[in-house]
């Protein structure tokens, strides 16, 4: 039994499109990055999933249960934690996570002390009074309270400093060796490649691959621009080099290939300048999925 | 529960606002009478309004009503009454369905594991609550405001059935606007088609008044379905109480299967 599996879903708004025919199996106990640029259909496949929006067609089940008929049943297994974090403004942290903890037969008190210690969240402020760090914080003790078998998370990491995206990390790979299974949503492939063990990328509505982070890695892409010291280029050409571009005495590709090779051929000339970092998502889809 | 008691929360604030409204309009309105009764004599003022286009009094809802009797006074405090009733359950019914999606909420609530249905009865339920204490509010108000005149009439029934009037079509119109905000495909033109159908109600209540017989005009005014004179008489209409049981019933049970099936999204 997989803990997510879509067959065909589809779902359209009108005459825009949503997402069309997402094939997704996600296996218990595994944290599944899902990555695409923004507008993609990420959020609109988490939202069907969690039965927000309903699908036109096709199968959208949760650790074996119908995501619309077993709703109820599936949402107490589940953590969400939306990509914008919208709570009632008026309440402090501690009053909406004790509401959000009384929909479950459990008692959270334990643990939302326990991941406000982890996140340095002063749960007696007003909700209205918070930074988007730290309403980004009270997001994710309130999916996290009530310990799911699923977390959901949709661009978790936005709003949060690195020292406390590496905190989160930490939390989440902890609820990974609990037991729980990660659905990752993020627009950054660095930060699905840190911590996700498969990766299903979405772009225009429809999944073009899904990987283990392992071959993604392999594959990964650099993104290369040098400026010579002196000399104007006019010619450049390396093997796993692409869309290459000169201007004046400086050069710009992306890089697929073995590191020390680039090295090697760089060494080859008088450097102002070099710069290599890794191509956003939208480069990658543009230059060599659209291929 | 702790959904109905958040919702209830919530609403509180708003309900003390309106209830203090309505103190100052009941004892305000009530103790004019005196100054009206005692300086002019009573006569003279039913001369006075006979001079004041029947379009002018059906507006104020004074057409066809003595206000010079205590009870034909009260009618006219009381059909402010119901206006306000009316325009605070359009508020609450729209709040109820759209304001979690306005404001961004509803990822939090409707992930919680209840259904949707079950949501929407909660705050419904808190919404409808409101209108209960608003109805029981306005008839202690009158109590205290009348019993504050001193007169030795007894206003006691017609009191109680203002209120179930007031409960009644203040509860319409609490359907009316549920069912407009669960339907509209944007979440906040619920409040806007809640408005205006009062709107069309009222104005079709003036149209009614000016026409003499204007008794198919009347099932589509509810402003009308129970007349000052039949209340004062001590009558409710057993034919327009079961109209608007009905019609709230249908539009509350269609608004619940409509919510069920609505997309959740922010627009």
């Amino acid at each position: 039994m997989y803990a997510i599996e879509t067959k065909g879903l589809t779902k359209s708004y009108g005459k825009s499109r949503g997402i069309i025919d997402v094939n997704l199996c996600v296996n218990e106990g595994e944290i599944f990055g899902f990555i695409g640029p923004n507008g993609a259909g990420k959020s609109t496949t988490i939202r069907t999933l969690l039965s927000l929006i309903h699908k036109d067609s096709g199968v959208a089940r949760i650790f074996g249960l119908d995501c619309e008929k077993d709703r109820e049943k599936i949402l107490t297994e589940v953590g969400y934690l939306p990509s914008e974090v919208f709570y009632y403004d008026n309440m402090r942290a501690i009053d909406l996570l004790n509401y959000s903890a009384s929909f479950y037969k459990k008692d959270c008190t334990k643990r939302i002390r326990e991941l406000s210690d982890a996140l340095e969240l002063d749960v007696h402020k007003k909700i209205e009074d918070m930074s988007l760090g730290n309403k980004k914080k009270v997001g994710i003790v309130q999916g996290l309270l009530h310990s799911p078998r699923l977390i959901i998370l949709d661009e978790p990491t936005s709003g949060l400093d690195p020292l406390m995206q590496q905190t989160f990390f930490e939390l989440i790979q902890k609820e990974n060796q609990r037991g729980a299974t990660v659905l990752f949503s993020s627009h950054i492939l660095s930060e699905v490649q840190k911590i996700c063990d498969r990766v299903a990328i979405i772009k225009e509505g429809r999944i073009i691959q899904t990987e283990k982070i392992s071959e993604l890695q392999q594959n990964s892409y650099k993104k290369v621009s040098f400026t010579l010291k002196e000399n104007t280029l006019e010619d450049f050409q390396m093997q796993g080099a692409a869309r290459i571009e000169f201007q004046g005495n400086s050069v710009s590709f992306i890089y697929r290939g073995d590191c020390n090779l680039l090295l090697r051929q760089l060494s080859n000339y008088t450097l102002l300048n070099v710069d290599i970092s890794e191509p956003s998502l939208e480069e990658i889809f543009m230059h060599y999925y659209a291929e | 529960m702790n959904i109905l008691k958040r919702e209830c929360k919530v609403n509180l604030k708003v309900f003390l606002f309106w209830i203090l409204g309505l103190l100052v309009l009941i004892f305000a309105g009530m103790t004019k009478y005196t100054g009206l009764y005692g300086v002019t004599g009573g006569t003279s003022i039913n001369d006075l309004l006979s001079q004041i286009p029947k379009v002018v009094l059906a507006v104020f809802g004074m057409a066809g009503v003595d206000i010079t009797t205590l009870a034909g006074y009260y009618s006219v405090i009381a059909f402010y009454v119901l206006i306000c009733g009316i325009i605070y359950s359009v508020h609450l019914g729209a709040n109820a369905v759209s304001r979690e999606v306005i404001d961004k909420t509803y990822e939090f609530i409707f992930t919680k594991p209840c259904s949707k249905k079950y949501v929407l009865g909660m705050k419904v339920l808190a919404g409808w609550l409101a209108i209960v204490g608003f109805t029981v509010m306005s008839m202690v108000f009158s109590y205290a405001s009348v019993a504050a005149l001193g007169t030795e009439e007894n206003m006691n029934k017609l009191i109680i059935l203002y209120g179930i009037v007031v409960f009644i079509l203040s509860s319409l119109f609490y359907a009316f606007t549920i069912f407009f905000a669960t339907t509209s495909k944007k979440a906040e033109k619920g409040m806007l088609y809640g408005n205006l159908s009062f709107l069309l109600a009222f104005i079709m209540g003036i149209v009614h008044d000016m026409l003499d017989n204007g008794t198919a005009i009347k099932w589509i005014s509810p402003l009308k379905y129970f007349e000052a004179n039949d209340l004062i008489a001590g009558k409710l209409d057993g034919v327009f109480l079961i109209v608007c049981l009905c019609l709230t019933v249908v539009l509350m049970v269609f608004s619940f299967e409509r919510f069920q099936q609505n997309d959740l999204q922010a627009s």
